[in-house]
C-alpha cells in the first residue's frame, strides 16, 4: 500500500475518536446485543478462514485467526 | 462521565442494566486482544468441506472430489475477575483429488485409467504424467493435428490432478487473557502438527479503552515457525525435475522427503470506534513478513523445454516437470474494515467487511462481506454474502517454455528466477453465499448449522492470465453447539435437583455415582425436559507381537498361515484406535430419556514387512515404511433408555445409523489402485445396527456396584463394500469406592465377544496381511479396568480408566492388545 493512502487512512481514523457522538452508557443497549458483536458468528468464522486461507492468496482474516499450521488441503 | 445516584428501586434496575451494557463494551476490541474477561464457554464444532469436479478437459477425473472434515473443540473459562484462559482443539482429515500443476491440455498430462467394463474398455480416471513430446510453433505453442490432419495450434491449459490420501492434522490453541492496570493483554500460543508439517506459533496483544470506552486501540503481534518435511507423491518421482532441491531431499526406501523452515511474523495496529448509539467502526492495520522456504513441494511447474525454431518454423518441445520456486520473502500490508449497524427494527444488525492486501509478490487482493444478523425469538438467522477478487503473483504462469533444448542439465539461468502454478496465486475472483441458523434454548445451550456455497471464477479476477481451468466450486457446511456454563450455573440445573436430592446444596460434591470412564448408555436421570452433554474419548491400542490366542508367532508362520491360501506379506505394527462420542440427553419423560450421539473416528495404522514375504508382484501395492492413517465422522446412534424413578435398572435400545464410511482407500501409487482400506481403518460398519444394554446400579454402604451388558446386533444385510462387521456383546461388573469427598476410584471387569466379519470385501484391497482377512476379525477378551472420577462444581464428572488386557483369544491370527484408557465428561443443563 502507497505510504500516503495509509497515512492519510489513520489520520481518518483517528479523527473518528473525536468526531463522533459521545454515547452516554444509558445509550449502549443497541450497542452490547449479541447482534452486534464484533463477530456475530465466532464459531463459523474460524472454520470459513481456514477454508480461505487454503484456498486464496489473500490473507484470510485477522491476525492470529489461523495460529501456526498449514493444513494446504 | 457524570454517574447518576438515585435510590429508587427503578433508578437501581435501570443502572444495573445499563453497567451491564457498558461492562460489554470493552469487549468491543479485535481479534487476539480480546477483553481479559473470558465468558465460562464451551462449544463444538463439525465441519464438511466438499470440493466440486474439476475440469480435465475430457478425461474423467475418476479420483474422488476433495473433502475434508474437521471437528473443532473450543471454549474459554473466566479466572477470578480480570483474567481469561481460551482454548481450542481441531482436527481436520482431509482426501481427494488435488492440482499439483498445471500443463499444456495438448501433453495429455492426465493420462485415462483404463479398465474392463461389461461395456468394453473405459476410461475410469486419471493418472498424473507430466513428461511428453509435443510439436510447438514458433512461438512455443502447442500444436495438434484436427480431424483434416492439420496442424492448429491449442494453448488451452488443464490442472493436473493427484490424489492426496487420508492425512490428518491436530492443531491446538491456548491463550491467557489478563488486565493489566488500564490496559488488557493476551498471550497466546499454538501448535500444530500434521505427517508433513509441524507448525508452532506464539502471539501477544495489548489493548486500552479511551473516551470513555468508546474508543479502543490495540496492537498485536504474532511470530510463527514451520517444519515441513515432506514425503514427495511416489508417482511424481519419476518425472519430477528436482536437481535444484538436492539439499533440501532426502531419499528413504522408497521415497524422497523435502525438508525445509519457515517463519512467519506479523503486527496490528487496531482501532474500534463507536459512531454513535447504534453503529461502531472497526478498522486494522497490519504488516507481516515471511521467510525462508515459501513454496509447496507438492507443487510443480511444467516446462516446455525447445531449442528456438529457425526461420518461423516448427519444433519440438519437451515437457519436464519442475518443483516450483517462489520467493525466500514475502512483506505483505493488509487493511481491515469493519462497520456495523444495528437495525431499526426487531435487534437485527449489518455488518460490511472489507479487506485489502497487497504484498511484495504483487498480489492483490480485496474482499467485501456482508452479514445480515436477525434474531427472531430464540432463532437467529445470518445470511452471508462475499465477494473476492485477487490480481496474479509476478511469478504465477501456466506453464513455461524455455528456449533451450532439454537436457537433465538444463541451464537453470534461462528460465525466471521464480515460478509457480499454484492456481491460487493467478488472478481469479470468488463469490460465496450461505445462512447461518442458530436457536437458543434454555440454560445456556445454543445449536448452530450452517452451509455455504463457494465459486471461483478466473473472470472475476483482477488481470493477468487466464487460469479458467481451475475454476471451481466447493461447499462447507457446519454443525455447532454451544453450552454458556455461566448461564447454566448461574440458572441452577435439573440434574442437580435430580442427582442431589436429599442434599441442600446442588453443587455439592458427593454422591453422585462414579461410571467408569469407559462405559456407555449409562447416565444420570434429569428432570423432565433438562438437557444433558457427555463427551467420551476411548483411545485402543495395538502393539508388540502377533499371536493367535495361544502362541506368539514368527513372521514364517504368519506369512504362510496369516492369509488363507495366499502369502502374507505385510503385518501391522501397531495400531490406534480413537473415538470422540458426543452425546446429547434429552430427558422427554420422567422414565423416559432420548440420546442422540454422533461420534468422530481416526485411525493410525504403522505396517512392517514380514521376513520370508513372497517378492513383489507387478501391479502389486507398494508399501513403505511408516503408517496410514484415517478419519471421518463415525456412525451415528440414537437410543431411548427407560429406568422408573425407583428403578436401579436402566433398560437402553439404540440405533446405530451408518453415518460412518466403509469406503476409505490407499491413495493410487505407481497407476495402482490402493484399494479399500483394512477393515480396522474404516469409520463405520456401513450397517444398521441395534444396540440393546441393561444396566443395574446399586451400593452396599460406601461401595457402589453396578453391572450392564451391552451388544451390538448387526441385523442388516452387508454394507456397500461387502462385508458386515461382526456382532458384538459385553457384560462389565464394577465397584467403586471414595476416596476422598470428592474423588472415588473404580475398579471394573469386562468380557467381549466380538464376531468374525460376514462376507468379505467386493471392491479391490490390496490383500497386505492377515488385518485384510474377515477370519482374522474379532475373538473373546477379558480387561480390568482401573478407574478414577471427580465430581466438580455444578453436577460436573470427570472420569478417567485404563484397561488393561486379562485375556485375549483372538479369532485367527491378530495384533496383541496394549490397552485402552477412556475419558468421559459429563454435564447437565
Amino acid at each position: 500500500m502507497k505510504r500516503p493512502m495509509s497515512l492519510l487512512l489513520l489520520l481518518a481514523l483517528a479523527s473518528l475518536a473525536t468526531s463522533c457522538a459521545q454515547v452516554q452508557p444509558w445509550e449502549r443497549g443497541v450497542l452490547a446485543r449479541d447482534s452486534m458483536a464484533l463477530d456475530p458468528t465466532p464459531l463459523q468464522s474460524p472454520l470459513r478462514e481456514h477454508v480461505y486461507q487454503s484456498r486464496e492468496a489473500g490473507p484470510a482474516g485477522r491476525l492470529g485467526a489461523s495460529g501456526a499450521g498449514c493444513g494446504c488441503y | 462521565m457524570s454517574r447518576p445516584h438515585d435510590n429508587t428501586a427503578l433508578a437501581r434496575c435501570a443502572l444495573q442494566a445499563l453497567r451491564t451494557a457498558a461492562l460489554l463494551l470493552p469487549g468491543l476490541v479485535p481479534g487476539a486482544a480480546q477483553a481479559a474477561s473470558a465468558d465460562d464457554q464451551l462449544n463444538l464444532q463439525f465441519s464438511r468441506y466438499e470440493e466440486g469436479q474439476r475440469d480435465l478437459g475430457g478425461v474423467p477425473q475418476g479420483i474422488a472430489p476433495l473433502t475434508a472434515d474437521t471437528l473443532r473443540l473450543s471454549g474459554s473459562k473466566p479466572l477470578g475477575e480480570s483474567n481469561g484462559l481460551r482454548f481450542s482443539f481441531s482436527q481436520d482429515t482431509w482426501s481427494g483429488a488435488t492440482p499439483i500443476a498445471t500443463a499444456p491440455l495438448a501433453a495429455q498430462p492426465n493420462r485415462a485409467v483404463l479398465r474392463d467394463s461389461p461395456n468394453g474398455v473405459i476410461a475410469s480416471g486419471a493418472s498424473p504424467y507430466l513428461n511428453a513430446s509435443l510439436t510447438l510453433d514458433a512461438q512455443g505453442r502447442p500444436l495438434v493435428q484436427d480431424q483434416s490432419g492439420a496442424l492448429r495450434t491449442d494453448t488451452r491449459d488443464v490442472l493436473v490432478l493427484s490424489e492426496a490420501s487420508p492425512e490428518l492434522r491436530q492443531q491446538l490453541d491456548l491463550g491467557l487473557s489478563t488486565e493489566l492496570g488500564a490496559f488488557d493483554g493476551v498471550l497466546g500460543l499454538s501448535y500444530s502438527t500434521e505427517p508433513d508439517y509441524v507448525g508452532r506459533g506464539v502471539n501477544a496483544g495489548i489493548s486500552r479503552d479511551f473516551n470513555r470506552q468508546l474508543t479502543t486501540l490495540s496492537f498485536n503481534a504474532s511470530f510463527s515457525e514451520g517444519l515441513i518435511s515432506a514425503r514427495l507423491d511416489h508417482d511424481a518421482l519419476p518425472y519430477l525435475e528436482r536437481g535444484a532441491w538436492q539439499a533440501a531431499l532426502v531419499r528413504d526406501a522408497t521415497t524422497e522427503r523435502f525438508f525445509a523452515k519457515r517463519h512467519d511474523q506479523r503486527v496490528e495496529l487496531g482501532l474500534t470506534q463507536v459512531i454513535d448509539a447504534s453503529s461502531y467502526l472497526e478498522a486494522a492495520l497490519g504488516y507481516g513478513e515471511g521467510g525462508g522456504y515459501l513454496g509447496n513441494p507438492y507443487k510443480a511447474v511444467s516446462v516446455l523445454f525447445s531449442a528456438p525454431a529457425v526461420a518461423g518454423g516448427t519444433r519440438r518441445g519437451e515437457l519436464r516437470a519442475l518443483l516450483e520456486r517462489r520467493p525466500d520473502t514475502q512483506q505483505q500490508a493488509q487493511l481491515d474494515l469493519h462497520y456495523a449497524r444495528a437495525l431499526p427494527f426487531a435487534d437485527g444488525a449489518l455488518h460490511l467487511n472489507y479487506q485489502y492486501s497487497q504484498d511484495s509478490w504483487d498480489l492483490r487482493a480485496h474482499s467485501m462481506e456482508l452479514r445480515w444478523v436477525q434474531p427472531l425469538g430464540a432463532w437467529t438467522f445470518t445470511p452471508h454474502l462475499r465477494g473476492y477478487a485477487q490480481s496474479e503473483a509476478e511469478f504465477y504462469t501456466a506453464h513455461l517454455v524455455s528456449d533451450q533444448a532439454w537436457r537433465r542439465d538444463y541451464d537453470a539461468a534461462l528460465l525466471p528466477a521464480h515460478y509457480s502454478s499454484d492456481h491460487r496465486l493467478a488472478s481469479f475472483g470468488s463469490v460465496n453465499g450461505g445462512l447461518t441458523v442458530s436457536r437458543r434454548f434454555t440454560n445456556g445451550v445454543r445449536l448452530e448449522g450452517s452451509v455455504g456455497l463457494y465459486r471461483r471464477r478466473a473472470d472475476w479476477g483482477r488481470g493477468g492470465d487466464d487460469s479458467s481451468f481451475a475454476d471451481f466450486r466447493f461447499t462447507q457446511f457446519n454443525l455447532g453447539l454451544q453450552l454458556d456454563l455461566a448461564a447454566r450455573s448461574a440458572n441452577g440445573t435439573a440434574m442437580n435437583a435430580m442427582h442431589h436430592a436429599g442434599h441442600e446444596d446442588g453443587d455439592t460434591h458427593q454422591a453422585m455415582p462414579l461410571v467408569p470412564a469407559g462405559l456407555s448408555f449409562v447416565h444420570a436421570r434429569h428432570a423432565p425436559g433438562a438437557l444433558a452433554f457427555g463427551y467420551q474419548v476411548r483411545n485402543q491400542r495395538q502393539g508388540g507381537q502377533l499371536h493367535d490366542g495361544d502362541h506368539t508367532l514368527d513372521d514364517a508362520t504368519v506369512v504362510a498361515q496369516g492369509c488363507g491360501d495366499a502369502l502374507c506379506r505385510f503385518a501391522p505394527a501397531s495400531m490406534a484406535m480413537q473415538m470422540h462420542m458426543f452425546m446429547l440427553t434429552y430427558q422427554w419423560r420422567e422414565n423416559l430419556s432420548l440420546m442422540l450421539m454422533p461420534q468422530y473416528m481416526s485411525m493410525d495404522m504403522d505396517l512392517r514387512p514380514l521376513a520370508g514375504r513372497p517378492p513383489p508382484q507387478l501391479g502389486e501395492h507398494v508399501h513403505g515404511p511408516g503408517g496410514h492413517h484415517t478419519g471421518s465422522i463415525g456412525d451415528t446412534v440414537v437410543a431411548a433408555t427407560w429406568q422408573p424413578p425407583t428403578s436401579p435398572w436402566q433398560w437402553t435400545l439404540g440405533l446405530s445409523l451408518p453415518t460412518g464410511s466403509v469406503d476409505l482407500e490407499y491413495r493410487r501409487q505407481n497407476r495402482v489402485d490402493g484399494g479399500l482400506m483394512h477393515f480396522d481403518m474404516q469409520s463405520g460398519s456401513g450397517t444398521w445396527d441395534l444396540l440393546p444394554a441393561l444396566t443395574w446400579q446399586g451400593g452396599a454402604g460406601a461401595w457402589q456396584l453396578g453391572a450392564q451388558v451391552n451388544g451390538v446386533a448387526r441385523f442388516g444385510q452387508r454394507n456397500d463394500s461387502g462385508y458386515r462387521l461382526g456382532d458384538r456383546w459385553q457384560a462389565s461388573a464394577w465397584t467403586a469406592h471414595p476416596v476422598t469427598s470428592w474423588l472415588a476410584g473404580s475398579l471394573r471387569l469386562t468380557h467381549t465377544w466380538q464376531g468374525t466379519v460376514d462376507g468379505d470385501f467386493s471392491a479391490y484391497n490390496a490383500r497386505l496381511g492377515p488385518m485384510d482377512y474377515p477370519f482374522n476379525q474379532g475373538g473373546r477378551y477379558t480387561d480390568l479396568g482401573l478407574g478414577l472420577g471427580m465430581n466438580l462444581p455444578g453436577g460436573q464428572q470427570l472420569a478417567l480408566e485404563w484397561e488393561e488386557p486379562l485375556q485375549d483369544d483372538p479369532h485367527g491370527i491378530q495384533l496383541e492388545r496394549v490397552g485402552q484408557w477412556s475419558l468421559s465428561w459429563h454435564l447437565g443443563f
